[in-house]
This record gives C-alpha cells, structure tokens and sequence, in this order.
C-alpha cells in the first residue's frame, strides 16, 4: 500500500499559506514533489504561487517542472523590481527560451520595452547566470533592441571590433542612454566574446550589405523561428491554434462554411 | 516538464446569454451536442483564450488583463458563429460541429476590427483644428464628441460598450459591457457614423468665425453644441450665420423659441432653422447622411436647450441592457 498522503490542493495551499513559515516549510517538504506540484498549481494567484516555492531549499526542481506560463506569471509579478533574481537562476534553458518566447514579443513583434525590462532584470542575477540566459537570448533580437541606442563612432571603432577589442567603456561606442549602457556593461562583463558577437551584429561586420537592412532581415528571420519553435511546442501541447491564426482576417463577402450533415444524411 | 493548455484559463465559464453558449444548449437539447463533445468544444475555445492572452498581455500576473482576454475570446468567437450561421441555432450547430473553433473567432474579429479602426481613428483625429494663419493666438483644437461619447469610444477599444442605443448625442452611458450580439455591433456601427456625420458637418462650418468666437468654444463642456446653438440663436434673432453670442442671446433666443402654454418648441422657428442647416449643407454638397445627420443634430440641440434631459434615441435598440 502506498503512503502517499491524500492531499486535496487548494484546501492544502490555503492552509499552507496560513502556517507560520517554520510549520509551512515542515508540512509542504512532508509531501512527495508530484504533490508538492499539485498544491503550487492549483494556486492561481501568482503572488501565493511565488511563497509556496520558497517553502523548499532549492526550488529548482519544482520551477523546471511546473508550466513555463505559470512560472511567467509568477516572474511578472517581480519584473522591474530587481527581485526576479532570486528565481530566475532556477529556470532550466528550454524554460528560458520558451518564456523569452512569449515575454518580448506582442502581437507577433518584437516588444522593445519589455525586452528592456528583461534585460535589466538579467543584468541584476549573478554573472555566471547572465552568461548562461545570454547565450540563450537569440543575438539578433539583442542587436534589434539595441541598435538605434548605439553608435559605433568612426573607421577605428570599426577596426577595433574587427580586432574583437573593444570594450563598453571605449570612446568608439557611443551609447544614447543609461539603460543602453548598462546591458552593454552587463553583457560585457558576463561574456565579452558575446559582445563583440553582438556588436559585429549591430554593425554588419564582414556583411556586405547595409547593417539597416542586414539587422531587419536577421530580425524576420528570428521571428520566423520563434514562430516555428511556438508552434512545435503547442502542438505538443496539443494547442493547434497558431499566433498567425488569430491574426487572420476573413472575407466576409465570400465566407464559406462547412455544414455538419451526418444526422441529415442518417436520415 | 509539464504543460498546460488552459493553465492561464483557469476557473472561466462561458457567458451563458451569449451566442455561443444557446448554441451549445440547443445542440445538446437536439441531441446533437453530447457532454464530451460539449467539453472538447469548450476546451478549444479555452486553448484560443490561452494563446491570445500569450500573444497580447505584457504582465501575465495581471488579473484583470488575463479576464479581458478571455472574454474578447469568447465575445469574437461567439459574435463569428452568430454571422456564420445568420442568428439560425439549428445552422449554429452544425456549423460548430463542422468548421474549427478558430474560423468563428477569424469572423468576429474581422466584423469587430473595421469598428474599433474607426473608433480610434475618431478618438484621435476627430477635432477641428485652428486655421493656419490664426495660429500666432494659440488656440486649442475643438474636440468632436463629447465626453460620454469619449467614455464609449474608448470603452470600445477594450471590446465593449457603454450604450444599448445608438443616439444622436450620448448622454448618458451605462458601465461598459461586452457586445457580445450582432445587434450591438450594428447599434455600435450607427453610432460610430452619427459621431463621424457630426466631424463632417462641423467642418462645413465657416471654421475662421468658430476660432473668433469669446469665450472659446474649446473650454465648453459640448462645443459642437454650443456652436449649433449659438449659430441658430443668431439666425433666428439677427439673421446672421454668426457664432458669437451676447450674454441674453440664448434667453431671447429660448423665448422666441419655446410655447410656454403649450410646453413645447413652435413649429414655425424650429422648421425654419432645420430647412437654414439642410440647404447650407445642400449646397457645401455634403453626402445625405451628413445631412440627415445634421437635421437631426440640430433638432436634439433645440430640445437640449429647452429640456436639458432630452435626447434622441434612434436605430436599433437592445432589450438586454
């Protein structure tokens, strides 16, 4: 006979929530994970989700396992705040890619102000954890996000990062703001090949064509895998439904459709 | 890792007046509809809900944003299959048997859009602006609608209404509702063309002598009507189109007006100022509808200035408000 507890989950997180944090951590670590899972799912309120995660040590485990959209909602609630650090270090890289997925992107295009606030939330975790989420970040989008913000100054600052030496603090880059600055400083310091690889994206380097051009073609192109990866993971998900499908208009002067008939033609 | 289609979908139910929820009673009494396939159609419409809430809201942990996403799902889904089937249940059904959920959700949004374009184009474009050469005073734009008539068009952006009749000036609104009908969507429809009637009329107007006028008209709770009634008020004291009034004007101007024994405006001066506005317009070559539009607009004017509480209800209405 099995000596797993029953455990009714919403009744289990509100009593949970109620515990002083001593009696809570010591209750909710005497459940199996399947269970401990289970009580953090069925709290819909993101803020209550976030408290019962930290009833553990190390909540890595239960964040890998639990829906990347409900993990969102619980990042959300910290965004801008500097606090997502203590979490995101937790997220597996496939969650990572998967909530960049859904987070900078509105409508099917790039949401640069959320981007923005990622990319400040990031700068703010550890710096081995940066350079992991930074090598996850697709580098075109990055470049994207960046590039009005950005000036590399003269044929020398062209030359230095053919050379791959330069550095954010160079008088040859020229940033338009503090914020641009910061997560050029922060990608720097977590992996300075990625800068130079970031940069020589802004900036064409070894393309021929105009950067303009070559970063609005990269970015399409980055939205077109996006979109693929969305679309393999719904179908596994069994979602069919697709972003260009909620998108798409009809012709209401044409409109066809289809009739079920089976019990007509039974008849 | 596991996944969840409807993990941001939690706890919805289908709005049990709209559409699509008849539809799938009707089915189910026809025997055509069966629990499960009722559950699998619901859970698509969830999956739907799911994947638009991903795809628009920014801050998932917002509640209320999570809501709205849900019902615009529902609301288009269930506004797609009323236009796909004419408002027929019996075709409802078999067309939701027979067409995936998506389809029906395509039509509403196609049959919403057009409406919500014009709506933001009219909440940021409909004004009347000062002539170039006046433009050493400063002066303030005039704005088209009036407030009411701002709270619907913006309600309208987040799909839903403020009003269960189309009227000639909103003056009084509701707390916003999804239009969840056809029929809101046609009371909608007429609405948005009386408020884009009214732009065109205005700028008719001679807009140099409307800039002059002191006061100006941009600091009115309703400019438009103000210059309606100012312009009226001269043509019937002084027979001059001027908008400038003096502090009696309006009062002579009710008094001449207004049949105190009767308790209601005379024939007589009102007929004369409604023929002054057609044949203005007639001859500006404005299409009928502005003019139509315009009769009517003057007419509510003439009553708002004797009976503050009235207004013109016209169109369709909808019973369930």
């Amino acid at each position: 006979m099995s000596n797993r507890k029953l455990v009714i989950p919403q009744s289990k997180a509100r009593e949970l929530l109620s515990l002083p944090t001593r009696k809570a951590e010591q209750l909710f670590q005497s459940y199996d994970k399947e269970q401990q899972l289970e009580i953090i799912r069925a709290t819909r309120n993101p803020k209550q989700r976030e408290e019962l995660y930290y009833l553990v040590p190390d909540c890595t485990e239960l964040i890998q396992d639990s829906p990347t959209e409900d993990v969102l909602q619980v990042l959300d609630t910290l965004l801008g705040t500097g606090l997502a650090c203590g979490l995101l270090p937790c997220l597996s890289n496939e969650q990572f890619e998967e909530i960049m997925d859904i987070a900078v992107w509105r409508d099917g295009k790039l949401d640069e102000r959320s981007l923005s606030l990622w990319l400040f939330e990031l700068s703010e975790c550890e710096r081995d954890d940066l350079s992991r989420f930074l090598n996850q970040l697709d580098l075109r989008i990055l470049a994207g996000l960046l590039r009005n913000r950005i000036k590399l100054k003269g044929t020398l600052g062209a030359m230095m990062l053919e050379e791959g030496i330069l550095d954010p603090n160079s008088p040859n880059i020229e940033c338009k703001d503090d914020q641009a600055k910061a997560i050029l400083n922060a990608i720097w310091e977590a992996d300075d090949t990625l800068f130079i690889q970031l940069l020589r994206e802004m900036f064409a380097i070894d393309k021929e064509a105009d950067p303009e051009k070559e970063l609005d073609m990269a970015l399409e192109k980055a939205k077109a895998e996006r979109a693929e990866r969305i679309k393999a993971r719904d179908l596994e998900a069994g979602i069919q439904i697709t972003e260009a499908d909620l998108q798409q208009k009809v012709d209401l002067d044409s409109l066809e459709l289809a009739e079920d008939k089976k019990e007509d033609a039974e008849k | 890792m596991q996944k969840s289609k409807y993990s941001l979908v939690a706890e919805t139910t289908i709005d049990g007046q709209s559409f699509l929820a008849r539809t799938l009673v009707h089915g189910d009494s026809l025997g055509k509809i069966d629990t499960e396939q009722s559950e699998i159609l619901s859970e698509d419409i969830a999956a739907l809900a799911h994947k638009m809430i991903t795809m628009k809201v920014d801050d998932l942990s917002n509640q209320s944003e999570l809501r709205k996403q849900i019902e615009t799902s529902y609301t288009l889904t269930s506004l797609g299959l009323e236009y796909g089937s004419k408002g027929n249940l019996d075709k409802a059904v078999n067309v939701l048997l027979a067409n995936p959920i998506v389809k029906f959700f395509q039509i509403g949004n196609t049959l919403t859009d057009e409406l919500l374009t014009k709506a933001s184009e009219i909440l940021a474009n409909a004004f009347v602006h000062p002539p170039e050469h006046l433009e050493y005073l400063d002066l303030d734009s005039i704005r088209i609608y009036n407030h009411a008539e701002a709270e619907f068009l913006n309600a309208l952006v987040s799909f839903t209404t403020t009003i269960s009749n189309a009227q000639v000036v909103i003056t009084n609104n509701h707390l916003p509702q999804s239009f969840n009908t056809l029929s809101n969507l046609e009371i909608i429809r007429q609405q948005l063309e009386y408020i884009e009637a009214r732009w065109k009329y205005v700028q008719a107007l001679p807009l140099d002598e409307i800039f002059t006028v002191d006061p100006p008209l941009s600091i009115e709770i309703d400019p438009i009507q103000k210059l309606s009634l100012n312009l009226m008020a001269n043509l019937t004291l002084y027979f001059q189109p001027d908008f400038q009034i003096e502090p009696d004007t309006l009062d002579d101007f009710k008094d001449i007006l207004y049949d105190d024994e009767v308790g209601e405006i005379r024939s007589t001066p009102r007929q004369r100022l409604l023929d002054w506005i057609e044949n203005y317009l007639i001859e500006d070559n404005r299409t009928e509808e502005v003019i139509k539009y315009a009769v009517l607009y003057w007419n509510a004017c003439l009553e708002s200035l004797v009976n503050p509480e009235f207004n013109i209800v016209e169109g369709v209405s909808n019973p369930d408000y």
